[in-house]
C-alpha cells in the first residue's frame, strides 16, 4: 500500500469504491481537456504545413487579427494571409466540425440502438443526401438561380425526409431500435439504387460531379459551410450532453430497465434520432459522403475512457474531429499537390486502426 | 382497501388472447408475496403491469391508495424498482457504472456524492466491492444477478418487483439472493413482488404465495394452503411429493400426469 492510500485510510475515505470511482472521473475529465488542447495543437501546425514560410507566428497574428477585426495589424505577406483565411483556416476547422459531428452522430445513434455497428448513415441518411446531390446536379442546371447552395440545399432535404421516414415508421412500432435500424438499412438500399438509376442517365461531365460529391471532400469548404455545420454542432452538443446519464441507462440496462428508472424511452430516442440527423446530414451536405467517421469515432473513444455518456459524447466528438484532421492532412500531403478526397482517406487511415482495435482489445468489448 | 400494495382486478390481453384476467390480490407493508405459476400464466405481465410498463386493459394497481398510472414516470421509479430475469450487455460497463444507474431517479445530470455513498453500501453488502470496477461481461451469472439486485435496492424503493430473479443460478446464488431480499424486506419495510420459478424457494422466503393459471388466479394464501399436490397435479400437469427437509418445503415431482 502506499504512503497516498494509506494516508486516505487514515481519514476514513479513499479505500471505498465511491471515491475510486469519483476519482476515475477526475481522470476522464483531465483526458478530455487535455486532448482538446492536443486536438488544437495539431489544428494550428497542420494549418501551416505547406504554406511557404508560414510560421505558428503568422497563423496567430493572422488570427488574432482576423478577431480584433483589424485593430491589430499583422505585418504578415498579405498574399499568405490571404491563402490562410479563405483557404487553409476553414478546411482545417470544417475537417474538426466535420470529422466532430458525424462521431457525436455515431456515438447518440449507437446508444439508443444499443448497435455497435450502428453510424448515423445506417438509417439512411448519407444515402438519401446522395441521392439528393444527385438529381440536384442532374437538373439544377437551369436553377443557377438558386444559388451556389442549391446542391447542399438539395441533400439535406433528402436526408432529412428520409429521416423523417424512418421516425415515423419507428413511432408507429413504439420507437423500438429494432424498427429503426431495419428501417433504415431498408431506405439505404433503395435510395442507393435511386442514385445508381439516376447515374444511368448522366452525362459525363454529370457523372463526374456527382462520383466526386459521393467521395466526401473538403476541397473549397468555406467560412459559411463551417459557420452552418459548427451552429448545428453547438446547439446539438449541450442538448445531448444534458441527457448524457439517461443514454448510460438505455444502454446498460435497456428499455424496460430505463422506463422503470422513470426515463421516457421514446422521447430519448426520438430527440437522439432528431439530433444525430441533422447533425449529419448538415456536414454531409457541404462536403458530400464520408463514411467511417460516424462509426469509428465512438468505439476509438469507448476504449479510452469507457462507456459513461457524460464523458463519451464529448470525448467521442473529440476523437472524430482528429480522426479526419489527420486523414484530411494526409489527404493533402501524400500526393502533393493532388488532393486525395477525406471520405478516401478516412477509409484507409481508420481500417487498419479499427482492425488494430478490435484485434488488441480483450474479447469483453466486441463480443 | 387497507393493503399497502393492491392489485385490483387487472386484466390484460394481446388482441383477442386474454393474459390476465381480473388479477386481485393485496400485500401488506413488508410482505414478500410469490407469483407463482407454469411458463405463459402470466407472471410476466403482471410484473409489468405492476410497474407499469404494461397498461391493463381493465383494472389498476394501487399503491398506497394511489394509481401508479397517475405517478410521474420519476416518481414512480422512486417507489417501485425492478429487477429483470436478464440485462443486455451491448457496451462494457462497470459493476459500479451499472449500479449506480439505480440513483438516476433520485438525481440531476450526475450522481451527487450521498449517491455514490449509497452504492458504495450495497455493492458491499451484496458482496461486490471487489467486482466494482469490473466489465459487467466479464461477471459470472450469479455476479450480474446480484449486480441487477444491487442497482434495484440502490434506488432506495418502497416496493421491489423482481421478475425470476433466480432462474439462472446456482443454489448458493439463490439463497443469497432471496436471502439478501428478505432481509431488506423486514429492516426497511420494503413490499416485495417475486415471480419465481422454483417452488421450494418461494414457499420457504414469501410470506403470501399468488397462484396464476392461464391468466387467472387459482391460488392464494400461505404456502400450505395454495400449495397442495392437488393444485400442483392440476396446475403444472405433475405429481408430486410434498415435504418438509428441517423445516423446508420441499416439492419433489415424480410423474408428469
Amino acid at each position: 500500500m502506499d504512503i497516498a492510500s494509506s494516508a486516505g485510510l487514515a481519514r476514513g475515505q479513499s479505500a471505498g469504491t465511491s471515491s475510486r470511482y469519483r476519482r476515475s472521473g477526475y481522470r476522464k475529465a483531465a483526458v478530455i481537456l487535455c486532448s482538446l488542447l492536443v486536438l488544437l495543437l495539431v489544428a494550428g501546425a497542420v494549418a501551416i504545413i505547406g504554406i511557404a514560410e508560414t510560421g505558428l507566428m503568422t497563423l496567430l497574428m493572422v488570427i488574432l487579427q482576423k478577431l480584433t477585426f483589424g485593430y491589430f495589424v499583422a505585418e504578415v505577406d498579405p498574399q499568405q494571409a490571404r491563402v490562410l483565411v479563405h483557404l487553409r483556416l476553414p478546411r482545417v476547422v470544417m475537417a474538426m466540425v466535420a470529422g466532430g459531428s458525424l462521431a457525436f452522430a455515431g456515438v447518440l445513434m449507437q446508444a439508443i440502438t444499443r448497435n455497435p455497428l450502428v453510424s448515423p448513415y445506417t438509417i439512411g441518411v448519407s444515402s438519401a443526401a446522395a441521392f439528393g446531390a444527385s438529381i440536384a446536379i442532374m437538373f439544377g442546371v437551369g436553377f443557377s438561380a438558386a444559388g451556389l447552395y442549391f446542391v447542399p440545399l438539395t441533400a439535406f432535404l433528402f436526408a432529412l425526409g428520409c429521416a423523417v421516414l424512418v421516425f415515423s415508421m419507428a413511432w408507429l412500432r413504439g420507437m423500438g431500435a429494432q424498427t429503426m435500424v431495419l428501417t433504415g438499412i431498408a431506405l439505404m438500399y433503395l435510395f442507393s439504387a435511386m442514385t445508381a438509376a439516376v447515374q444511368f442517365v448522366a452525362t459525363q461531365e454529370q457523372l463526374a460531379r456527382v462520383v466526386h460529391w459521393t467521395f466526401g471532400s473538403l476541397n473549397g469548404i468555406g467560412w459559411d459551410a463551417v459557420a452552418v455545420s459548427g451552429a448545428a454542432l453547438l446547439v446539438a452538443l449541450p442538448l445531448a450532453q444534458s441527457r448524457a446519464w439517461q443514454f448510460n441507462a438505455l444502454t446498460s440496462a435497456g428499455d424496460d430497465v430505463s422506463r422503470s428508472l422513470g426515463i421516457n424511452v421514446a422521447l430519448l430516442r426520438g430527440l437522439a434520432v432528431v439530433l444525430s440527423v441533422v447533425v449529419s446530414a448538415v456536414v454531409i451536405s457541404f462536403t458530400g459522403v464520408i463514411g467511417f467517421v460516424g462509426l469509428i469515432g465512438p468505439h476509438v473513444a469507448r476504449l479510452m475512457i469507457g462507456s459513461d455518456h457524460r464523458y463519451l459524447i464529448p470525448f467521442s466528438a473529440i476523437c472524430g474531429a482528429m480522426l479526419l484532421l489527420l486523414a484530411d492532412t494526409v489527404g493533402r500531403m501524400a500526393f502533393s499537390p493532388t488532393v486525395i478526397p477525406v471520405g478516401i482517406v478516412v477509409a484507409f487511415v481508420g481500417v487498419p486502426l479499427f482492425l488494430h482495435l478490435i484485434l488488441s482489445r480483450r474479447s469483453e468489448y466486441f463480443s | 382497501m387497507s393493503d399497502y400494495l393492491s392489485i385490483d382486478k387487472v386484466s390484460f390481453g394481446y388482441g383477442s388472447r386474454s393474459v390476465l384476467r381480473e388479477v386481485s390480490v393485496g400485500l401488506n407493508k413488508g410482505d414478500i408475496l410469490g407469483l407463482i405459476g407454469p411458463n405463459g400464466a402470466g407472471k410476466s405481465t403482471l410484473v409489468r403491469t405492476v410497474l407499469g410498463l404494461a397498461t391493463p386493459s381493465s383494472g389498476r394497481v394501487l399503491l398506497d391508495g394511489a394509481d401508479i398510472r397517475s405517478m410521474s414516470p420519476k416518481d414512480r421509479a422512486r417507489r417501485i424498482a425492478y429487477v429483470p430475469q436478464s440485462s443486455p450487455l451491448s457496451f462494457p460497463a462497470t459493476v459500479f457504472e451499472t449500479c449506480l444507474l439505480g440513483r438516476t431517479p433520485h438525481m440531476g445530470a450526475s450522481p451527487s456524492r450521498g449517491d455514490l455513498t449509497v452504492v458504495e453500501d450495497m455493492l458491499r453488502r451484496l458482496r461486490l466491492e471487489d467486482f466494482a470496477f469490473r466489465p459487467m461481461s466479464e461477471l459470472s451469472g450469479g455476479e450480474r444477478q446480484r449486480v441487477m439486485l444491487a442497482r434495484a435496492l440502490a434506488q432506495e424503493t418502497e416496493v421491489l418487483v423482481l421478475d425470476e430473479p433466480t432462474s439462472a443460478l446456482d443454489i448458493g446464488n439463490q439463497l443469497f439472493t432471496l436471502r439478501v431480499v428478505s432481509e431488506i424486506a423486514r429492516e426497511r419495510g420494503v413490499t416485495a413482488l417475486v415471480a419465481i420459478h422454483d417452488l421450494s424457494l418461494a414457499a420457504r422466503f414469501s410470506d403470501s404465495m399468488l397462484l396464476l393459471d392461464k391468466g387467472a388466479v387459482v391460488g392464494h394464501g400461505d404456502w400450505q394452503g395454495t400449495l397442495t399436490e392437488k393444485t400442483v397435479r392440476e396446475v403444472y400437469g405433475v405429481n408430486v411429493e410434498i415435504g418438509l427437509l428441517r423445516d423446508i418445503p420441499v416439492f419433489a415431482p415424480h410423474e408428469l400426469t
